[in-house]
């Protein structure tokens, strides 16, 4: 993915940073991927991914509930030729930065409350990018691809980068 | 896909039948850890719970299963989930939860079995 592709149908929503608003974001990103055509079972796993984004900011970036924004980018990135393609969500909060590196799902043999959604996000997204823009806060940038998808929709490339 | 919880809670002989509607992302799971603390305050260990009405959860939801499902087996009882829908089915399996809980077509079935564990013959 490269940034010289056409974003088309690009949406972006603010919302607080309280669980009551997830609700909103669910809808509003379902509305989004009904739009640009991605499957009811994908648009389920966006859906997913972006509620497990939105909880983290909450409960690590902000240490919870609070009055700090929250933003949320979706659009799709249509490939030049021959490629796939996406539908792509950004995540923005300006909370805590943590290294990305240390971002790590759980070994899901350890049977335990917590833990589980990095390794949803991780499992439902196709690519996987976290960074620590200068400006402050995190961002989380999560394509999936619109079916055919190469494999199962396992992110096999989670990248980190800090600025 | 809105926000909103329900939970109602049955007693049918010693097993609590919870039955969930709607979503059970993180602004609802305080009022379900809740109604299982209660649960588990009574003395109950033998829960089944209806997720037929369940459209989405997130995995603080998950946590919540989780965490009941091992007080119950730690205390010697058993917890049972019911149907869930497909889209929650696939987050459990994405989760590999749907090896950790036992799942059952209908609450009847579920209770028979759960009404039993734990219970000295």
């Amino acid at each position: 993915m490269t940034e010289e592709k056409m974003n088309l149908d690009e949406v972006e929503i603010r919302i607080v940073a309280k669980p009551t608003y997830l609700c909103v974001a669910r809808s509003a990103i379902r509305q989004v991927a009904d739009l640009v055509g991605l499957s009811e079972t994908e648009s389920d796993g966006v859906i997913l991914a972006l509620e497990e984004a939105l909880a983290n900011s909450i409960r690590h970036g902000y240490g919870g509930a609070c009055d700090e924004p929250i933003i949320i980018r979706v659009f799709k990135e249509v490939a030049e030729s021959g490629g796939q393609d996406a539908l792509v969500a950004i995540v923005r909060d300006f909370g805590r930065q943590v290294d990305p590196a240390s971002i790590k799902s759980r070994d899901l043999e350890d049977v335990r409350p917590g833990g589980l959604g990095v390794h949803i996000i991780n499992s439902v997204m196709d690519e996987v990018e976290y960074s620590c823009p200068a400006e402050g806060g995190m961002q989380l940038r999560m394509v999936k691809y619109f079916a055919p998808v190469q494999g199962s929709g396992d992110a096999s490339d989670v990248k980190t980068s800090c600025s | 896909m809105t926000g909103g919880l329900e939970i109602s809670v049955v007693e049918r002989d010693d097993v609590v039948v919870v039955e969930l509607k709607g979503s059970a992302d993180i602004s609802e799971t305080t009022a379900l850890e809740s109604r299982l603390a209660g649960i588990f305050a009574m003395g109950r260990n033998r829960i089944v719970i209806d997720l037929s009405g369940l459209t989405f959860t997130s995995s603080v939801g998950l946590g919540s299963l989780i965490r009941a499902h091992i007080r119950c087996r730690e205390s010697g009882g058993g917890l049972a989930l019911v149907n869930p829908q497909p889209a929650v089915m696939r987050i459990f399996k994405t989760t590999r939860l749907n090896d950790l809980f036992e799942m059952y077509g209908g609450v009847n079935e579920a209770f028979e079995v759960i009404k039993v564990k734990g219970v000295q013959g």
